[in-house]
């Protein structure tokens, strides 16, 4: 029928077929149904390729029958809703992966008295624990941002807002090469710099900076995505009123850029909060607490977890994972507390 | 943000005042010495030993590598350093100037590099001569069931699987304790000569750290690799027994390493200075084993940090030994370990 | 909803002498940032550009052509043709497989998801960037890898035909730390960056061309593609040059993953591949001056394809037009 194939409001008024509940759920069944006819006949094996290959024919079959019946524009509607759900799944299962793996071998040690502990028990004993790695890590990681995010968003502010100069343009780009830094050379230049050159000694201090180099471009590329996403409108509607441009952008601009900036800061400190390499090289490693972060050697997460996931002793490795656990959780503890944060800053919600 | 651009520039006016000691990490009472990865566990063992005897004493060993270690010591940012080689002239003389005395090398341990593999059909252990581990490495026999791995095992059945060779991605005394071996005993098989870290492996997977190359094996039947022995014993898997230029096929343990050490270690150094080298043809127990020192400062600035410095290896040579054998490590033989005691004592 | 309602009491906030004088404070003080970005960041450059040229005067062999890694005092012979021939691969792989997904799941979450469903959606993608990259690649190492083979040897029996998926020996099947596996990784990693900030980009929209698309009859999709992604285009490209940006530079999961092999081969599903900078990691603690100095080297490399890409990408975001900022009014 001409008038389904086009899907114009035409022909057969403002109601156009349409495939009922019903229908698609049959059709999901039957193409089920058929995947597991293909394999017994075939002798196709695993529950994994049987997933896929069901989920495959589904779309494919659903799609098909709407094709047919509502016409074209409806199925690839579908298909789009189909293909992102997919997606979704499809981003879900890792997910479920790696955190189901890192609790199955992460709760094994976990416990209070390992949150609280130092390792100085060594590494063939059954308890100990990573309170001054957690310790280390949250001092480094804190620095880093207190300097990575106030440098960052004034950054991004410059370069989008007083942009129209030769030096906005080169820090924009010196800002998108230092995205994609290996961290290790960050751990390599302060080094050279802050621990040879200028003689001070292994700290956590030290592993702070080499974590600003690399959380602050992070910071900049997606606080200047998201001011820029501010709309004109709002910028001139503030002007319009007579208020000054500096005023306008730390009261207009940011907080309606704020959710993405918050974002953006997350993810930054995600990064970098997983940091060997950098680490490793600037701030050593200690068994002990360590509570000054500006001189001596000072143990931190990632640095546990990559020392002792590769020990020999059995302990160590369980330990290892348990750390990991530990920083996952801690991270995502950091996310709740940015998301609530930014909820009650924010002047108006969606 | 305000409040965050306070908090900035009152951490870089703590940075400025505060900032690290400027030298040596090393106190009284804190030590972070950093190296060979090789007698990390050991050293760790020890720290934790000698904490428990000195509560007040903190000492944190951190595997970083022979060359770090070494970098770290002869730039005097570690009170000493743990490595498996020797230093070379140039880093001996920066050493004296670092420490502003000379740097003495100590070997404090041994141990050998035990080739582990994966081969669930053959129960009883395999032997192999070094010609055949180089052949095996270097990827010219590349099934289990070869006539020259035969040949070393007469009356064994070997299957058809093929050979997966696992070797270090990453720079490591371990390679270079395997590449010396076979360029020492097998040199027309084995033709890359000796380093920490070849890119030309002919043959084989890369994988970072000992613990990587023992889980390439627990997850590849038929593969082969080489690392200390506390991963075979970890992960199950099976060692060879070696041929080297003398002796039979002897398999790895803290007898037969330390009666390689006995035959095949000669000390270089003068004095106190126990620098040394090894002969992999001369050794008649185990024949792929190294071993392993300290490099420290004879007298330190710091009269605190020397003193703990030597008390802590005064225990490492002294009862620390025992600790070895358990971790896969082979305790220094007799008259080695009197030299060691001796050039301890004279660390101030 | 990008409207915000803002109560500000105008009168305090009229342009005054403090408010001419803030505007001044403010952009010195903004000036003053980006000086700052620009001397550290220029620091780092110059400092490696001056690290990385001894071991190149010492080099014997073609600094681009060479594919093996040979460097130290008195025998100095590298190159890095297999390490950027990795290095690029690897990424590319992780993009073509994590983009698609990660615009999906953006999508999903701000047109397709319920209200509530759309935020705990936010926070589980999140929570994928919350595992830190030692944790993937130890997941890698232990978890994946052993059950990638069931997915590597369909590849090679079926799609053995693409060059890529080629695998003669018939390695697929066998536990392998292949460029497959690395991407998969990186893709897995990269995942969440890319979709949490097209999550933001796509949250932007100015409801009204929503509204305007919907009310002449577009279909949902329909909708999405001529409202929401084309204003949302730059901010995707960003998104994406972030997570690129994150896979050329990922050290320590791919270290731990792929199988440090100095070749260069089109063939992802046997064992191999090195990128620029698990090599660094790999080599950087057991060098000496002229090995870590080589190291620098192949690091500058990695920040030139950095740079090219992301200028690149600049070019088409300038190219498409002024379509960056959402047209309200």
């Amino acid at each position: 029928m001409s008038a389904a194939s086009t899907g114009d409001i035409g022909a057969r008024g403002l109601r156009q077929a349409s495939l009922p509940n019903w229908a698609v759920a049959a059709t999901a069944i039957g193409a089920t149904l058929l995947t597991l006819l293909l394999f017994a006949v075939t002798g196709f094996q695993g529950d994994a390729d049987f997933l896929v290959v069901a989920t495959l024919l589904v779309v494919v079959a659903v799609t098909a029958a709407s094709w047919i019946v509502e016409g074209r524009r409806r199925a690839i509607d579908r298909i789009a809703t189909n293909l992102t759900l997919v997606s979704l799944i499809i981003t879900l299962l890792p997910l479920g992966y790696v955190i189901g793996y890192v609790v199955k071998r992460g709760h094994v040690r976990f416990g209070w008295g390992f949150l609280t502990g130092d390792a100085s028990l060594g590494p063939s004993a059954l308890g100990g624990g990573i309170g001054h790695a957690i310790l280390g890590t949250l001092e480094q990681v804190l620095i880093a941002t207190a300097f990575a995010l106030p440098l960052g968003v004034l950054v991004a502010i410059f370069i989008t807002e007083y942009g129209d100069n030769r030096m906005a343009t080169a820090v924009r780009f010196l800002v998108d090469v230092m995205t994609g830094i290996p961290s290790i050379v960050a751990g390599l230049f302060v080094l050279a710099f802050w621990i040879i050159a200028l003689n001070q000694g292994f700290s956590g201090f030290a592993a702070s900076i080499a974590l600003t180099i690399i959380e602050l471009p992070i910071v900049v590329r997606t606080s200047e995505e998201m001011i820029r996403l501010v709309p004109m409108a709002l910028r001139e509607a503030s002007y319009a009123l007579g208020i000054p441009k500096w005023k306008t952008i730390i009261r207009v601009v940011l907080p309606a850029a704020s959710t993405g900036i918050t974002t953006g800061v997350m993810l930054a400190v995600a990064r970098v909060i997983g940091e060997t390499a950098p680490v490793l090289l600037v701030a050593g490693n200690n068994f002990f607490f360590n509570r000054n972060p500006f001189s001596g050697d000072q143990a931190s997460l990632p640095v546990y977890i990559f020392q002792n996931a590769q020990s020999p002793s059995a302990f160590n490795v369980q330990r290892a994972w348990a750390a990991a656990l530990t920083l996952i959780l801690i991270v995502v503890v950091l996310y709740v507390a940015a998301r609530l944060l930014t909820r009650r800053n924010q002047l108006a919600g969606r | 943000m305000r409040t965050a651009g306070i908090a900035t520039v009152a951490a870089l006016g703590l940075a400025a005042c505060g900032g690290g000691s400027g030298g040596s990490s090393g106190s009284s009472t804190s030590l972070s010495p950093q190296g060979s990865t090789f007698q990390q566990s050991l050293e760790q063992q020890w720290a934790t030993k000698y904490h428990a005897a000195h509560s007040s004493a903190q000492i944190t060993y951190s595997g970083t590598g022979s060359t770090a270690g070494i970098q770290q010591f002869t730039s005097g940012k570690i009170p000493f350093a743990g490595s498996d080689v020797t230093m070379t002239s140039q880093e001996q003389s920066q050493a004296n100037s670092a420490c502003g005395s000379t740097a003495l090398t100590i070997p404090v341990t041994s141990g050998g590099v035990a080739i582990m593999y994966n081969l669930p059909s053959v129960t009883s252990p395999l032997n192999l001569s070094a010609a055949t581990v180089a052949g095996i490495f270097m990827g010219k026999i590349t099934t289990w069931n070869d006539a020259q791995i035969a040949a070393d095992n007469p009356g064994t059945t070997l299957p058809s699987t093929p050979i997966s060779v696992y070797h270090r991605a990453d720079g490591s005394g371990t390679t270079d304790v395997l590449s010396g071996f076979l360029t020492a005993t097998a040199p027309s098989v084995w033709t890359l000569g000796v380093n920490k870290e070849f890119s030309s492996w002919p043959t084989g997977t890369g994988a970072t750290g000992s613990s990587g190359v023992a889980q390439g094996v627990k997850s590849t039947v038929g593969g082969i690799t080489y690392a200390e022995i506390t991963y075979a014993q970890q992960d199950n898997l099976q060692t060879a027994a070696i041929k080297g230029a003398s002796g039979g096929f002897v398999k790895i343990s803290p007898a037969t390493v330390a009666k390689s050490i006995n035959s095949g270690f000669s000390i270089t150094g003068t004095g106190n200075d126990l620098a040394g080298s090894l002969s992999f043809t001369s050794m008649t127990g185990y024949p792929i084993s190294t071993v392993s020192y300290v490099l420290v400062c004879s007298k330190y600035k710091n009269s605190g940090e020397g003193t703990l410095v030597k008390n802590y290896l005064t225990y490492a040579v002294g009862a620390g030994q025992g600790e070895a054998a358990a971790l896969g490590f082979a305790p220094l033989p007799a008259s080695l370990d009197t030299k060691a005691k001796a050039a301890v004592a004279s660390i101030s | 909803m990008s409207t915000v309602e803002t109560t500000l009491d105008t009168t305090s906030l009229r342009a005054s002498q403090s408010g001419r004088r803030g505007d001044v404070v403010f952009r010195r003080l903004t000036l003053a940032a980006g000086s700052l970005v620009f001397v550290v960041l220029g620091a780092i450059a110059v400092f490696l550009v001056v690290k990385a040229v001894p071991s190149l005067r010492a080099d014997t062999t073609s600094f681009w052509a060479t594919k093996t890694w040979s460097a130290s005092v008195g025998s100095a012979s590298f190159g890095i043709a297999a390490l950027v021939f990795g290095t690029v691969l690897t990424s590319v792989l992780a993009l073509v497989m994590a983009v698609p997904v990660a615009l999906g799941v953006a999508i999903y979450t701000t047109e397709y998801a319920p209200r509530r469903l759309s935020t705990l959606l936010g926070y589980l993608t999140d929570m994928l960037a919350a595992v830190p990259s030692i944790v993937y690649g130890l997941w890698g190492l232990y978890l994946l890898l052993p059950h990638l083979t069931g997915v590597q040897s369909f590849l090679a029996k079926y799609f053995g035909w693409i060059p890529l998926f080629n695998d003669p020996g018939g390695r697929a099947a066998l536990f392998s730390k292949s460029i497959f596996g690395a991407a998969v990784v990186l893709a897995i990693m990269i995942l969440p960056i890319v979709a949490a900030v097209s999550r933001e980009v796509l949250r932007q929209v100015d409801p009204a061309q929503k509204e305007a698309a919907l009310a002449l009859g577009a279909t949902r999709w329909e909708m999405v593609r001529l409202s929401v992604l084309p204003p949302s285009r730059s901010g995707i490209i960003s998104a994406t040059m972030l997570g690129l940006g994150r896979a050329l530079g990922e050290t320590i999961a791919v270290a731990l993953v792929i199988g440090d092999a100095f070749s260069i081969s089109w063939k992802v599903l046997p064992s191999g591949g090195n990128t620029i900078a698990a090599n660094i990691a790999n080599l950087f603690g057991d060098a000496d001056s002229i090995g870590r100095s080589a190291l620098i080297a192949s690091g500058l490399v990695l920040f030139v394809l950095t740079l090219a890409v992301n200028l690149g990408a600049r070019y088409i975001i300038l190219r498409s037009g002024t379509e960056e900022r959402s047209s309200a009014v």
